[in-house]
């Protein structure tokens, strides 16, 4: 250890160069092999087992399916295979008409979740940073919250008709408060030391907004938007099948009337795939915004 | 110390300080400060050791202009305070950076609020980043970075607007032994000759007499100066080998003193 002395007492001015060893290391690491491609390194996290077990998994599901059905546990006018099912598919999907119908229910799904999401994150937002003004709407929305709302649909369809407007209201009102709540829960539990921090260094209300906020609402706020996604379908699909001039809810329901099982179970599976798909969408996003939340979970925490 | 706010006036002036947090019932109200005066002059950096639950964190929020005593005043530069102001650093035990933020973002945060031109923010955060030894991790997340390093960049960032007055909560506790003393070196070492003040609040009485030119003990609740103590160690201080030093052990041990009979 060096003596107390004053000669290497270090600065202000220097840098911290005495605390982090300037020392060559012996080992090379330019001997090591290149490391892995991305796509070698995707590969090499498959699981063979995983695979296989799901594949045979789902084999048993279809030849259960297919049991049920020949062994008529139901009715079997009202029941459908596999293989019709999958033929119904083909068909639908061969059916110019079916891309016009489903273009309309992914608008109207579209447009109940911008307009449901937008308002719900708004309010929020304002219920959650002004708490004396979410006191007193809460009861309000608390209990609007708690009421069937899927059962509006009806009285929707007499209010706004049975064109798209009613399917609309309803995702609306629906996906309002699966995002409205994990909103104003998450603006009050956003980082409270750091906004401590911005407080002392005295930033304005629109500053604490932007930078601190918004910011740190975004991971809950994105859960909620996909599970709102997959709401908007459903209540847009329920009002199609209530009553509609387009729409796939339409077409299930009419392939329904006409014992068209396979056909309607075709429907199904393939709103299914669109819901994923709209979760996709959200999860390609979400992920894009929340860089910073797979940082550390990505083997690549440092440490000194 | 910057010449628009050098007036002569201590840098921070607590005059008969009381704190009264209010309850339901007036039962229920607890004194939590009790006519504590303070007088800080300009550049010095003071230490603040206590009882948990004295009021040494109050004390911090009154300077930081969020809480305002019940009686007495609190003044700054001469002048009293009545709310934040954006040359005050605050930093705490836990380093509260902003997680969706890289380094060197953080290190801009409070050059943001305060309008500084995007070039000047980035190259000063550069800058800090250098110092504190994390040149290398400008672009990493908080999550990728250790707690030492968190709290190396929360020093960059307060540094980062220039404070006229340093507001320490604890800021080296949730460090490890050894990362401790780094950290400390290294804010000590840029804090050395900028003539900024520092009021630091720690349990670690040790850290106190190693960092400050005073130390204060706060009686337990109600909290009051119950003693202020010179430490009159040359800056700039080798605090690693201070440590050791017999004088150094004997000011600590005078302290302990004072703060041992508070702790129940």
């Amino acid at each position: 250890m060096n003596s107390y002395d004053d000669s290497n007492v270090v600065s202000g001015q220097e840098s911290s160069s005495g605390l982090i060893s300037e020392r060559v290391p012996k080992f090379d690491m330019s001997t090591l092999p290149a490391s892995k491609s991305r796509w070698r390194r995707i590969v090499a996290t498959i699981d063979p087992f995983v695979q296989l077990a799901r594949l045979l998994f789902l084999v048993l599901l279809l030849v259960v399916w297919k049991v049920a059905v020949e062994q008529e546990w139901v009715n079997r006018i009202f029941a459908a295979t596999p293989g019709e099912v999958l033929s119904g598919i083909w068909d639908v999907i061969t059916n110019k008409l079916f891309w016009e119908d489903a273009s309309v229910t992914l608008k109207e799904a579209v447009v109940g979740f911008a307009l449901g999401g937008g308002s719900g994150l708004l309010v929020g937002l304002i219920t959650g940073r002004y708490t004396r003004l979410g006191k007193v709407f809460s009861p309000f929305l608390t209990f609007a919250n708690s009421l069937p709302k899927i059962a509006f649909a009806p009285i929707f369809l007499l209010w706004f008709g049975v064109g798209e407007t009613s399917k609309i209201v309803l995702s609306i009102v629906v996906v309002f408060f699966i995002v409205q709540v994990p909103t104003q829960a998450a603006v009050g539990l956003v980082e409270p030391d750091l906004r401590v921090v911005v407080d002392s260094m005295n930033a304005s209300e629109y500053q604490k907004f932007v930078k601190i906020i918004l910011p740190g609402i975004l991971a809950p706020v994105f859960g909620a938007f996909r599970l709102a996604a997959i709401f908007s379908l459903l209540s847009v699909v329920f009002a199609e099948i209530l009553g509609a001039k387009r729409g796939l809810g339409l077409r299930l329901i009419t392939a329904k009337n006409n014992f068209n099982i396979g056909e309607m179970f075709a429907y199904t599976v393939i709103l299914g795939i669109m819901a994923l798909c709209l979760n996709g969408i959200i999860g390609v996003i979400e992920r894009r915004a929340l860089r910073w939340q797979g940082a550390g979970s990505r083997g690549a925490v440092i440490s000194i | 110390m910057n010449s628009e706010t050098d007036t002569g006036q201590p840098a921070v002036e607590l005059n008969d300080v009381s704190l009264v947090f209010d309850g339901a019932t007036e039962d229920d109200r607890v004194l939590v400060l009790d006519s504590v005066s303070l007088t800080i002059p300009a550049g010095q950096f003071v230490a603040i050791v206590g009882p948990s639950g004295c009021g040494k964190t109050t004390i911090l929020n009154m300077l930081a202009g969020l809480l305002k005593p019940t009686a007495g005043t609190v003044k700054r530069h001469g002048k009293p305070v009545d709310g934040p102001t954006n040359d005050v650093g605050y930093m705490m035990a836990r380093s509260a950076l902003a997680p969706w933020r890289t380094a060197r973002k953080n290190v801009e945060l409070g050059m943001e609020i305060n309008g500084v031109p995007r070039r000047e923010r980035s190259k000063r955060a550069s800058e800090l980043l250098n110092r504190v030894g994390l040149s290398q991790f400008t672009n990493h997340f908080p999550s990728q970075l250790s707690q030492g390093m968190r709290q190396r960049v929360a020093i960059a960032r307060t540094f980062a607007i220039n404070p006229d007055l340093w507001l320490l909560d604890e800021p080296f506790a949730a460090l490890d032994a050894q990362t401790r003393i780094v950290v400390q070196l290294q804010f000590l070492e840029m804090w050395n000759g900028t003539g900024q003040t520092v009021v630091l609040v720690t349990h670690d009485l040790e850290e106190a007499t190693l960092l400050a030119d005073r130390v204060i003990v706060i009686g337990a609740r109600p909290g009051y100066v119950k003693s202020d103590t010179v430490v009159d160690f040359a800056r700039p201080r080798h605090i690693d080998e201070l440590r050791f030093d017999a004088r150094f052990t004997e000011i600590e041990h005078l302290i302990w003193r004072e703060l041992r009979d508070e702790l129940v």
